[in-house]
Order: structure tokens, then C-alpha cells, then sequence
């Protein structure tokens, strides 16, 4: 039979709760482990783990008292942590077995997450938990329940599409170039106009490795501002076609009531550069590049519908995928409720920090 | 059981077939699953066709490249390995569907009747003329992968163009890998043709003191030679856009593949005259040449290397 003492979930999350709210109720890391210590002290929680991000704030805690005493205590704890005298109960939730498992391999997988299947949520969640097995807040529930979560993620990721492609216009722009080139660490970028798209755009492009950044915009100022934070280098506007030649991607975002590149001028550009492929990523309204361009050969163009279509189909992917990473969900919870020895409980805490199992930490009083 | 090279090699045709097929049906779902089936089915044509040249090579003592079922079969042989070899790297997995239909045309070119016959001169060619042979052949099958790899690029090409979403899902190379590897088949192909050819020109001129003759297949693939030269040319030289680049590879081993085997045919040089069944003796497999025969050897060429039994293809009166 399964122990007596249940996992709780207590929290508020961006599904119940404004960001103005969540950031009154985050905590740093540096303050979780006394937080934790305080938790356990305040004896609501025999284990606990606090998860603590821009999205949720969360406790999970192992506990034989009553759940609808230890969801008042916890949430009486969450106000004193934060000195906050103002009630949030109906921002939060508390979730009880098999709901707060349910919720607990959700949120691992990244089915819980504002940006459906990402995976910086689990890096979190295992950070939270190292952090609290590291202290000895955990025991044998919460380790179990939590090593189980980490091989759900996994098998979620592995088996179904949940986390495939990219959901943002960015990411999108960097797999469009990972299509069309080689490499992109050998690779120029140029941003003609600093918008806020252009900008996440070259990031990502550089974050993947792309060699240099050129940065054209009216106002050289902002020019020299972008480029000096990306770590490029800024020019005039007017001067962008001369250094056309050496650029495979441009991302174009200006305000231009016109095309600011059409046909003609691009195929003189192109038999100078030797036909090398050109991404051009055109990211402004009105558009600033002629659509005609994309019938010319070693020119692919795209436009911000084009990116933003793209970004909604992987989602939709995903979203179908929802159901089949329910069901394993589903599965795996059963298992673990059903058996006093779940599968997936074989791997112990030292998984996570070799060495640092040990018994719970004795709380103070 | 036993299975005589013709048999593999029609069982090979057959797997290169349900190759084609399944890559029509990877086409249709986008390209999106890992080909790993094709790949496979590929590489099991590909073992049973090696086994088919091997047996065929074995039982004749030298390289099966003399008549235009041995040279078809060990073109698209090439063809095979180096799609394997490309296949290797998982992005490029799917090069097998590209591949499929060209082998099983060649493949179904090949049963054809009346291609097999058996060369009744010289007996044991020169090893010039085996290389030579080789070279050339070697060097259809790098074009015919340039060609697989040009079909590939124009998809993907069109498909970066007019269905972003489906290219950004399917397990293929980016474009600029596309275009190295064609570049790179080609001008590996135009060095094995080269080196065939002059291998060819050596053997002229020690057999008839001629560095050049006007036979149809001599001037045929100086032709071939010339139009890779300038393909290699146009994209060293003057960096021709990637689709025109792969439409004319596409194009030019289409050409190829459709037309030399009439120039073999025409060729007074190459054709051998369609000679008698081989008859066997107890292990010895006699071919009864139209012309002199060879020194030593009676009346027949004696094939070696048959003595463990393995038929030479389904010719009448070579028994079991």
C-alpha cells in the first residue's frame, strides 16, 4: 500500500495569478533554504521542495495532517515569507493526491508552461529539487515523486512531439537559416531598422553561432546602441548596400513607407556576391522588401506572416500532442500511486547530487 | 539452395523497387520520419547486388565490366555503395528515396533479354581495358548520385520556397550542404571519367597505335567528358545559381542514363558479337568465342574460379 503521507501542491502560477501578484510571492534562490527550514518548522510539511520561477511560486510537501489545514498553513506561510498581509487564497491553488502528481509531471514536462512544452521549466524543477535534497528537506515521498517527474519529462520528450520546432518568430528565423546554410557560425548578419523583433531575431541568430553583426538604422544613435549590445557594429543607413555584398542574412524592420529592396537592385547585388544563398527575413510593416525577390534563384524570403505561420503551426503540433503526453502522464501516476515500489522510484536521490542523500534534516522548532 | 548472381541481382532490383515506393510514400508524410527503412532497404539491395558482382567476378576470374549487363550492374552497384556511404550521416539518410527509382530503372534496363552476352574476345581482357571499364563506370555511378542529390536539392529548394513549414520538419541537409555534395560528386565523377578515359587512350594506342578512334562509344563519352568539364567549369568558374546547377546535373545523367547504352550498342569497338551459350564440364564453364581463340585454352574460355559450383546466370546449358 501506498504511505500515508500524501504529496501536496500549494502555489499560484500564471494561469491564477497576474505578474504583479507572482513577483510579490517569488522567492530568490538564496532565500529558499531557509525558507525551506522555516516551512518545515512551522510543521506543515514532513518534505518539501519550493519552486520558485517568473511563472509559479509552488510548494510541494509530503504531510499526514489534513489537506484543507495544510493549504491554509501554507498559504498563511507564503504571506509571512513575503510580508504580505493581504490574502491571495482565491489566486492560489492546492491540489491533493493524484491531482498534485498530475500537476507536479505537468509542469516537468512543460505542459504546464505559458510556452506549451519548453524545457527550461525542468531545469528548474530539478534545480528546486537539488536544492532541497541538498539540505535534506526531501525524503523518501517527495524523492520518489520527484525522480518519477524527471523520467516522465524525459519520456515525454523522447516519445512525442511536444518540444519539436520553434514557437517564436526568432527561433523560427535561426531553423529557416539552418535550412539554407552550411553552418552559421561562418555566417554575417545584417539588422537594417533596430525594432524589438529585429533585435530578438539577430539574437538568436547569434546565440547560434552567427559571425558578425551589422546594424543599419535611421537614427545612428540607436544604431550604435543595438550593435554595441549585441556585440556588432553600427553604420549609416544609407551605407547599407555596400556592405550588402559580404551579408548572407538580413533581417529589415524599418518604417519605410516604400521597398526599400526590389528586384533590380538585388540581382545587380547577387551576381556580385556570386549567387552565395541570401536569407532575407523581412519583419517590417509595410514590408520593405519586394515580394518579386523570392522567385530569384539563391533567394529565400520570408515575411513576418510567413515566420508568425510557421510559429503556429509548430504550436498546433504540439497542442495535438497534448493528448498523448496526458495519457503517458496518466500512466505513470497510476503506477506510482498503485505500487509501493513504482518503476520509476528505482533511481534514488543520488541521480540528481551523488552523495548527498541522506536522512531529513531534523526540523527546527 | 543457390541463388546465381542474376537472381540476387533481380532480388536487389526488387528491394531497390519497394525503395522507390517507400520513398514516394516518405515524400507524401514530408520527409519527416527518420528513412532508417529505406535506408535499409537499400543496403539490403546493396549486399545482395554486391554479392551478385562478387559471384559473377569470382566465377570469371576478372571485373564483371564486359558486356552491358556487367557494365549496368556495376554502374548502379557504384551508384548504391556511394548513397550508402553519403547515408552514412543521418541528414542524408534519405538520399536512398532520390536514389530508388534511378537503380531500378537501370536495374529493369539491365534484365533486359539479349544483354548478357558473353564476350567471345579477348578471353581475359588487358587489366587497361578492366580499369578502364572501371573508371568509367565508377564515375556514371558519381554522376547518377550528383544526380539524386540535385533531385533532393531541388525539393528542397521549392519547398524552402513554397512550403517553409513542411522543409523546416523534414529530416533533410540544408541547401548548402545539398550543393557541396553534388559539387563534390560531380567533380569526383569527372576525375574517375578522366582517368578512365585515359586508361581508354593507353589501350588504344598499345592494341591499335591509336590515341583516338571515331568509334560511336570513344566519341560518346568524350561528349559526357566534356559536358561535366563544363558543369564543373560553370560552377568553379562562374558560381552558376544552385537550381539551374541541379537541373542540369539532373538533366545531363538522365541523358546519360537514356542514351548510353545505344552508343554501346553501336560501338564496333566495345560490342562484342553475340557468341554461343557457355557449356559446362564438371566444374569448368567453357564460353565458345566467335573469335580466335585464345592460346592454351582450346577452343573456349575457360572460366575460372567455378569449381565450388556457382551458376553463371540463367544461361541454357549451364545446368544446375
Amino acid at each position: 500500500m501506498r504511505v500515508a503521507m500524501p504529496v501536496l501542491v500549494f502555489g499560484l502560477s500564471h494561469h491564477t495569478a497576474p505578474v504583479q501578484v507572482r513577483e510579490r510571492f517569488a522567492f530568490a534562490e538564496r532565500q529558499l533554504p531557509e525558507a525551506l527550514a522555516r516551512l518545515r518548522a512551522s510543521g506543515w510539511a514532513e518534505e518539501a521542495v519550493i519552486l520558485s520561477t517568473c511563472n509559479r511560486v509552488e510548494l510541494y510537501v509530503a504531510t499526514a495532517r489534513p489537506p484543507a489545514e495544510t493549504f491554509a498553513g501554507l498559504h498563511r506561510f507564503l504571506l509571512d515569507s513575503h510580508g504580505q498581509a493581504e490574502s491571495v487564497q482565491q489566486l492560489c491553488y492546492g491540489l491533493t493526491e493524484p491531482d498534485s502528481l498530475v500537476h507536479l509531471f505537468r509542469v516537468a514536462s512543460g505542459l504546464d508552461s505559458m510556452v506549451l512544452g519548453e524545457t527550461e521549466i525542468l531545469g528548474q524543477l530539478k534545480r528546486a529539487y537539488a536544492l532541497a535534497l541538498e539540505h535534506r528537506h526531501t525524503g523518501p515521498v517527495l524523492n520518489r515523486a520527484f525522480q518519477c517527474a524527471f523520467h516522465v519529462a524525459k519520456q515525454v520528450r523522447s516519445t512525442t512531439n511536444i518540444q519539436r520546432g520553434s514557437v517564436s518568430v526568432g527561433s523560427v528565423a535561426v531553423e529557416l537559416a539552418e535550412k539554407i546554410f552550411a553552418r552559421l557560425t561562418d555566417r554575417d548578419v545584417m539588422v537594417i531598422g533596430a525594432g524589438d523583433t529585429s533585435e530578438k531575431t539577430a539574437r538568436a541568430l547569434l546565440s547560434r553561432g552567427a559571425r558578425s553583426i551589422v546594424v543599419a538604422n535611421r537614427s545612428y544613435d540607436r544604431a550604435q546602441a543595438l550593435a554595441r549590445e549585441l556585440g556588432g557594429r553600427a553604420i549609416r543607413f544609407d551605407d547599407w548596400e555596400q556592405f550588402f555584398e559580404q551579408i548572407d542574412i538580413v533581417i529589415s524592420s524599418t518604417a519605410a513607407p516604400h521597398y526599400i529592396l526590389d528586384r533590380p537592385k538585388l540581382e545587380r547585388i547577387m551576381k556580385r556576391r556570386r549567387y552565395r544563398p541570401l536569407l532575407l527575413i523581412d519583419i517590417a510593416v509595410p514590408r520593405d522588401i519586394d515580394p518579386a525577390v523570392a522567385q530569384m534563384d539563391n533567394v529565400y524570403l520570408y515575411n513576418i506572416d510567413n515566420l508568425q505561420s510557421i510559429a503556429d503551426a509548430y504550436l498546433s503540433q504540439r497542442q495535438q500532442e497534448i493528448q498523448r503526453c496526458e495519457a503517458i502522464i496518466a500512466a505513470k501516476v497510476q503506477a506510482l500511486l498503485a505500487r509501493p515500489n513504482p518503476p520509476c522510484a528505482g533511481a534514488g536521490p543520488t541521480a540528481i547530487l551523488p552523495g548527498v542523500a541522506g536522512p531529513l534534516a531534523q526540523p527546527s522548532s | 539452395m543457390h541463388w546465381s548472381e542474376r537472381d540476387l541481382f533481380t532480388l536487389a532490383v526488387g528491394l531497390y523497387s519497394l525503395g522507390a515506393a517507400h520513398g514516394l510514400w516518405l515524400r507524401r508524410k514530408g520527409f519527416e520520419r527518420d528513412p532508417r527503412l529505406n535506408y535499409g532497404l537499400l543496403l539490403t539491395g546493396g549486399i545482395l547486388h554486391t554479392g551478385a558482382l562478387l559471384q559473377r567476378g569470382l566465377a570469371l576470374g576478372r571485373c564483371p565490366v564486359t558486356n552491358l549487363f556487367e557494365a549496368i550492374v556495376f554502374a548502379s552497384w557504384a551508384i548504391v555503395a556511394g548513397c550508402l556511404t553519403v547515408g552514412l550521416w543521418p541528414r542524408f539518410r534519405s538520399l536512398g528515396a532520390f536514389v530508388a527509382p534511378w537503380l531500378v530503372g537501370l536495374g529493369l534496363l539491365a534484365l533486359l533479354p539479349g544483354l548478357d552476352t558473353h564476350p567471345p574476345w579477348p578471353q581475359v581482357p588487358a587489366a587497361w581495358a578492366t580499369l578502364h571499364r572501371s573508371f568509367i563506370l565508377l564515375a556514371c555511378g558519381s554522376f547518377g548520385l550528383a544526380a539524386a542529390t540535385g533531385l533532393m536539392l531541388l525539393m528542397q529548394d521549392y519547398d524552402l520556397r513554397h512550403a517553409a513549414f513542411r522543409a523546416l520538419r523534414a529530416c533533410l541537409p540544408s541547401i548548402q550542404w545539398l550543393e557541396q555534395t553534388l559539387g563534390w560528386a560531380i567533380r569526383i565523377g569527372l576525375a574517375l571519367l578522366t582517368v578512365g578515359l585515359g586508361l581508354g587512350t593507353v589501350y588504344l594506342k598499345q592494341r591499335r597505335g591509336l590515341y583516338f578512334s571515331a568509334d560511336p562509344a570513344v566519341v560518346y563519352w568524350w561528349a559526357v567528358w566534356l559536358v561535366y568539364l563544363g558543369l564543373v567549369m560553370m560552377q568553379w568558374r562562374f558560381k552558376q545559381p544552385i537550381r539551374r546547377l541541379a537541373w542540369t546535373v539532373v538533366g545531363s545523367f538522365a541523358g546519360v542514363a537514356l542514351t548510353f547504352w545505344a552508343f554501346y550498342l553501336l560501338s564496333p569497338l566495345h560490342r562484342p558479337a553475340r557468341g554461343p551459350a557457355p557449356t559446362r564440364q564438371g566444374s569448368v564453364v567453357y564460353l565458345h568465342g566467335a573469335h580466335a581463340p585464345t592460346p592454351g585454352l582450346g577452343n573456349g574460355l575457360l572460366l575460372r574460379g567455378l569449381a565450388a559450383g556457382p551458376r553463371l546466370g540463367r544461361q541454357p546449358g549451364l545446368g544446375a
